[in-house]
């Protein structure tokens, strides 16, 4: 899936570390999300979203074909 | 892996509390007291060599395991430097779950093979060591279907 992670993370100077633990889970699954390799929970997404004080529409989009 | 912090450290603490010293002390505890039950029930079903053979073929290879199974059981996760809070959330998780998957349709595929393989050749064979040889397969088969899933993802 399609996602602006990476660049919503640049905005808030987080390091994929910081979001991760932030998060609760691996630096190696930010890395997989924002690659578009791992597609997280529900959950995940919406602490994602939380995070950055989006809608999870705004953090990710449906592969384009 | 997220710093250490003074409420968390390298092996952890007890869920009930306690500092790491005595998660370590309790867990060599738990490795010995395992070990020890194991030979006194194999020397009590056994009983063909002098106790202290069956402790030391015991003690050896399963002291570790023991420990370690103790330690998983009285370490309070939270307390584990770098253990993420979410482990059910992450890639690695996912790893597993796909590992998992392709080492149950290996076993079933094997089995299978294996059926058709007795049915038509009068093969014997000694249960244990059949057992035993197809524990050791799935768990190769998880340990690359694990590497291979990693790589691929």
């Amino acid at each position: 899936m399609d996602n602006r992670l990476k660049e919503l993370r640049a905005e808030q100077g987080l390091s994929q570390q910081a979001l991760a633990d932030h998060l609760g889970v691996s630096r190696q699954t930010v890395i997989s999300i924002e690659k578009g390799r791992f597609d997280p929970s529900l959950p995940l997404a919406f602490a994602l979203a939380a995070t950055f004080h989006c809608a999870i529409e705004d953090i990710f989009q449906p592969e384009t074909p | 892996m997220s710093a250490p912090t003074s409420q968390t450290s390298r092996w952890g603490r007890p869920r009930f509390g306690g500092s790491q010293a005595l998660l370590i002390l309790l867990s060599l505890v738990g490795g010995t007291t395992g070990s020890l039950a194991l030979a006194w029930g194999l020397y009590s079903i056994q009983g063909q060599a002098e106790f202290w053979v069956y402790l030391l073929a015991s003690f050896i290879p399963c002291f570790l395991i023991f420990s370690a199974l103790t330690w998983a059981i009285l370490v309070d996760r939270k307390t584990i430097t770098g253990a993420v809070k979410q482990p059910e959330q992450t890639i690695e998780n996912h790893w597993y779950k796909q590992a998992a998957e392709s080492t149950f349709h290996t076993l079933l595929i094997l089995l299978g093979l294996a059926s058709v393989v007795f049915l038509l050749f009068p093969l014997q064979i000694q249960a244990t060591h059949f057992l035993a040889g197809i524990w050791v397969f799935l768990v190769l088969t998880f340990l690359i279907s694990y590497q291979v899933h990693k790589r691929t993802s």
